[in-house]
């Protein structure tokens, strides 16, 4: 808690960068208020009535919130992680909706569409934005905790802490996006929200790390965590990118499983082989064509990197990366599209170096770049998003959902969040129960 | 010399990787030998005569050298910094010579042709050399220790210990050049070996950083580290890649003025603008399109990370890839060509994710993929490798050489080494330095060595540094053996005040540098980088987290500073582990 403390008070000291998207909602007063999970303190999640949000700038648009749900990048901030969060504001970045109101200078959506909204806030004019760099617009983060740190600010983020600009986010019944005429992407008529919920974040994200790794059909990949991320990495490996062998690395069975089964995937269980690249370079002599990312900062193996993260002496693990290091074969690439939050220790820099490899960072993936291309390949079936949709829950339910999504409870992978807005479960997805029945 | 002891002894306990190529040379023990500089242990080098090599396996080449060099990364060799060095070999890895001999299947080249070798050892038929991953050649590296700790074994280098490969050096009169078809570039007539030598290395390593970076016209380029590799950058920056700006940082005045100069370099001197980021930031809003690391490892500013690396717990800093990463803009790319050898600690692994940041390790460069095209610039005038050339000397002077350029004196940048075999100097380079005064600048060693012959008992040299020489009367056993076992612990560190431990019937002698003891802040950043973990043992537990040693007595009167130079004493206690 002391970090966050230090760093909400070091953005006051160093000001806020002043930037043109307002991150208050401009709240009516009225009896308009809406259900929403707030963020109350580290692992304490609530779900409180606030203020309905409404358009604030000009091109804001305000929906009525038909699908949500809880990201793993979501657990960061339900244990602390990430700077300058603060309390009784609104978490969750993706969701699917309908149109209410919009904003004077919106001419892409119209009241009544029905729309996906991207997880990041891009304001579709500068620099950044005009390359397709979403993420790295300079006009909707004003952290300067951030710039000092990284040299830079990257974009805002919805529902995710004032580090990426301090937005409200989309597990309510409501939300505000800002610059709806890059950020919305109109739902095709007859695609359930089940199909189109995952475009706001995983499924262009998942996409965006094997487009940044430089993926080639046939190739041999090898990806860490079998998260809804890297289930959806294998997925789009094994349907759209025709790699020739998918090497998969985690320690829960149930995944495991089902990349093998539905994908072909190797499976390579960690508990198993503690020591993964030996293991991979039996199966792939000469290594890896390319390794993703997929689990990230937080999971640490081994006792010295938990007591570092533990004391604050490195707040990453680098053991996924090293393993990468070790499995990928000289000049390779491997790719970050797992979240990594500030500084590591015992990173085998020397290996990167020496054996030519490409540390590809992919950012937070520009969502708005790939959006159409991977609804594209849904709606011609080529990739389905159900099928890591393991739950459907009531938004009531959120705060238990986080517990048991972080616990990896009851095989819940990705869950559906429904709200009072929201259409009956589409066929062929899981109907609705409650936590208390896990 | 526990880690190259302990190294050598994890090769022969993995076996060597069986490979090709041949790394002993095949030497007849006839009369014919050669001086050449050999690896005695850490800062310790030798002229030697050595036996001449011969040809061992089909495609060698043995090569008269006439131009010889000393490169940035030699000086990690000489600092004990790389693993699996072995006494007696020969170093250097640049060259230019005449072919005197060849193996049966040796097309490329005759007896008499002049040439350049390449530093790195290519098979020219394995799946990376075909795709002109020279340096990935899986044929001519046999280190078991190296596979295991990357998970593959790049290829060879020549004069570069067996962590790649253990082939005999260059700086030396002749040498064997394996795989001759590949390895070596013919030097066109009128081109001189001055213009030529440094193909072997320097100038094809400047342009690899530069195309793995993927530089663009008119891009603004940052270079870290101006040694002979980032101001080639910086030449080729200007003059082949049209950069638009070029913002170089590093601390050697005369390494800025000549980038600024000659370049146009926008110059920041880190000494005077510590926080990097930050003044890129003022000059280039939004950040560097692209930056190329040229410094490396071994250059640790921070207290935190000269303490770290003294005492093992990391390898190699991570402050210039720090700099880098705040200094780059969103999306934009970072290019390692500077050695970096294993372990890192407090690199900002969240920046590069966070922004997107391509971090390119450029590998040690493939020479033979590029070389044709540098010669094609350096003959049409574009590229002068002559501009960093700044000193001529002979071969046998190679040890003072080492010296002078890894303690950066009196402008050396990059060096002609000359043997009985070199033509005299081309016009318009340097002439020849013979004075032997010249060296008397080099300090600490020719001190001592000088003092050694003397014998003498007592403080040996007073001010300017300066070694001081504890006798102590023999201890019994256990003690005798902590003594030399903490001598053994001081050769092993790259900073070590202990030069030399020697025994006669009754005293022990210890020569040591003479220090300033006792800096009672840098407590202060251990406590703040290592000691959080331990918080109620006594400040004095230390644990190498790479497991190679633990101090276990450190305290404030060990940890001796001069100028900024941290060196860490008292290792009676130490517990090694392997």
């Amino acid at each position: 808690m002391a970090t966050n403390i230090a760093a909400n008070m070091a953005q006051a000291h160093f000001g806020e960068v002043p930037v043109a998207a307002s991150n208050e909602d401009k709240v009516r007063h009225s009896e308009s208020d809406m259900l929403a999970c707030c963020w109350m303190g580290k692992n304490k999640l609530e779900m409180k009535r606030v203020p309905k949000p409404d358009i604030t700038d000009d091109e804001d648009v305000l929906l009525r919130i038909t699908a949500s749900t809880v990201c793993g990048s979501d657990l960061h901030l339900y244990h602390g992680e990430i700077l300058q969060l603060k309390e009784n504001e609104i978490l969750g970045h993706e969701c699917a909706g309908v149109v209410e109101k919009v904003g004077k200078n919106v001419t892409a959506v119209k009241p009544g569409d029905r729309v996906v909204a991207a997880f990041n806030v891009a304001c579709g004019k500068c620099q950044f934005c005009l390359k397709k760099q979403f993420t790295a617009c300079e006009c909707t983060n004003n952290s300067s905790v951030m710039e000092k740190l990284y040299g830079h600010r990257t974009g805002g983020v919805m529902g995710y802490s004032h580090f990426v600009g301090g937005f409200s986010g989309t597990q309510a019944e409501y939300c505000r996006v800002l610059y709806g005429n890059t950020n919305l992407l109109k739902i095709p008529f007859g695609l359930s929200d089940e199909r189109a919920l995952y475009l706001s974040d995983i499924i262009p994200t998942s996409y965006h790390a094997i487009w940044e790794a430089g993926v080639k059909e046939g190739e041999v990949v090898g990806v860490w965590g079998l998260g809804p991320i890297g289930l959806s990495v294998v997925q789009w490996l094994r349907n759209v990118f025709k790699a020739s062998r998918i090497i998969v690395i985690d320690n829960v069975p149930e995944r495991l499983q089902l990349a093998k089964e539905r994908w072909d995937a190797e499976v390579i269980n960690f508990d198993e082989h503690s020591d993964v690249s030996a293991r991979v370079n039996e199966l792939v002599p000469g290594g890896l064509d390319r390794s993703i990312d997929c689990a990230g900062f937080r999971y640490a193996k081994s006792l010295v990197h938990k007591i570092e993260r533990a004391v604050g002496l490195e707040t990453d693990t680098s053991e996924v990366i090293n393993e990468m290091v070790r499995s990928t074969k000289k000049f390779g690439t491997m790719a970050l599209i797992a979240d990594y939050a500030a500084y590591t220790n015992h990173l085998l820099i020397g290996g990167i170096m020496e054996k030519g490899l490409r540390l590809i960072g992919c950012g937070q993936a520009p969502i708005q770049r790939h959006w159409e291309e991977c609804l594209r390949h849904i709606v011609e079936v080529r990739f389905d998003p159900t099928a890591i949709l393991t739950h459907r829950f009531r938004l009531e339910e959120t705060v238990d959902v986080y517990k048991k999504f972080d616990l990896k409870q009851a095989g819940v992978m990705k869950v559906f969040l429904e709200t009072k807005f929201s259409a009956p479960a589409a066929p062929g997805t899981p109907a609705l129960t409650s936590t208390n029945d896990l | 010399m526990a880690t190259h002891i302990a190294t050598n002894i994890a090769q022969s306990h993995f076996g060597e990787v069986p490979v090709v190529a041949s790394n002993q040379d095949n030497q007849n023990t006839s009369p014919t030998d050669m001086l050449a500089c050999c690896w005695m242990g850490k800062n310790k080098l030798e002229m030697k005569r050595v036996p001449k090599p011969e040809i061992t396996d089909d495609e060698d080449v043995i090569l008269r050298v006439t131009a010889s060099t000393v490169c940035g990364s030699d000086l990690h060799l000489v600092h004990g910094e790389i693993m699996q060095l072995k006494t007696n070999e020969i170093l250097g890895h640049e060259c230019t010579g005449i072919v005197e001999k060849v193996g049966s299947k040796v097309t490329a080249v005759k007896p008499g042709d002049r040439v350049v070798a390449a530093f790195g050892v290519a098979c020219g038929k394995c799946q990376f050399c075909l795709q002109k991953e020279f340096t990935a050649c899986d044929c001519t590296n046999n280190s078991a220790v190296m596979e295991k700790l990357y998970g593959h074994r790049t290829g060879g280098g020549m004069g570069y210990s067996h962590f790649v490969g253990g082939f005999s050096g260059m700086q030396a009169e002749y040498c064997r050049v394996l795989y001759g078809n590949t390895n070596l570039l013919k030097i066109p007539p009128g081109l001189s070996d001055e213009k030529a030598l440094y193909l072997s290395d320097v100038i094809p390593t400047s342009y690899h950083a530069i195309w793995e970076a993927g530089v663009r016209e008119g891009e603004v380029i940052g270079v870290w580290g101006l040694g002979p590799i980032g101001l080639s950058v910086v030449q080729w920056l200007r003059n082949v890649c049209k950069a638009s700006r070029i913002i170089v940082v590093d601390n050697v005045p005369q390494r800025l003025q000549l980038a600024k100069e000659r370049w146009g370099a926008e110059v920041i001197n880190f000494d005077e603008n510590t926080d990097v980021a930050a003044r890129v930031n003022e000059l280039v809003p939004n950040g560097l399109d692209r930056s190329i690391d040229c410094a490396g490892f071994r250059y640790a500013k921070s207290l935190v990370h000269k303490i770290e690396r003294a005492v093992g717990l990391e390898t190699d800093t991570s402050e210039t890839i720090n700099e880098m990463v705040r200094s780059t803009k969103k999306f934009g790319t970072m290019a390692l060509i500077a050695d970096y050898a294993a372990y890192t600690n407090h690199l900002l692994i969240g920046g590069i994710m966070e922004k997107g940041l391509r971090l390119i390790g450029c590998g040690q460069a493939p020479i033979q993929r590029h070389w044709n095209e540098c010669l094609r610039h350096i003959i049409e005038d574009r590229f002068d490798p002559t501009v960093i050339l700044t000193h001529r000397f002979r071969l046998e002077d190679t040890v003072e050489v080492y010296k002078l350029f890894d303690q950066k004196h009196s402008g050396v940048m990059k060096v002609f080494l000359e043997t009985r075999f070199s033509a005299p100097a081309a016009p318009g380079t340097p002439a020849l330095v013979s004075q032997q005064g010249f060296f008397t600048q080099a300090g600490l060693f020719a001190a001592y060595l000088a003092a050694k012959q003397e014998q003498s008992f007592g403080i040996l040299k007073q001010g300017g540094g300066g070694l001081i020489q504890i006798t102590l009367h023999a201890l019994p056993a256990p003690n005798a053996v902590t003594t030399s076992h903490e001598v053994m612990v001081y050769r092993n560190l790259t900073h070590a005040p202990a030069y030399e431990y020697f025994q006669d019937t009754e005293l022990n002698h210890t020569v040591m540098e003479n220090c300033k003891g006792g800096y009672p802040q840098a407590t202060i950043a251990i406590g703040a980088s290592t000691m959080g973990c331990l918080p109620k043992s006594p400040w004095g537990w230390l644990i190498c987290m790479i497991g190679r040693f633990m101090h276990r007595d450190l305290k404030p009167a060990d940890i001796m500073v001069e100028g900024d130079t941290i060196k860490i004493c008292d290792f009676g206690m130490v517990r090694i582990y392997f």
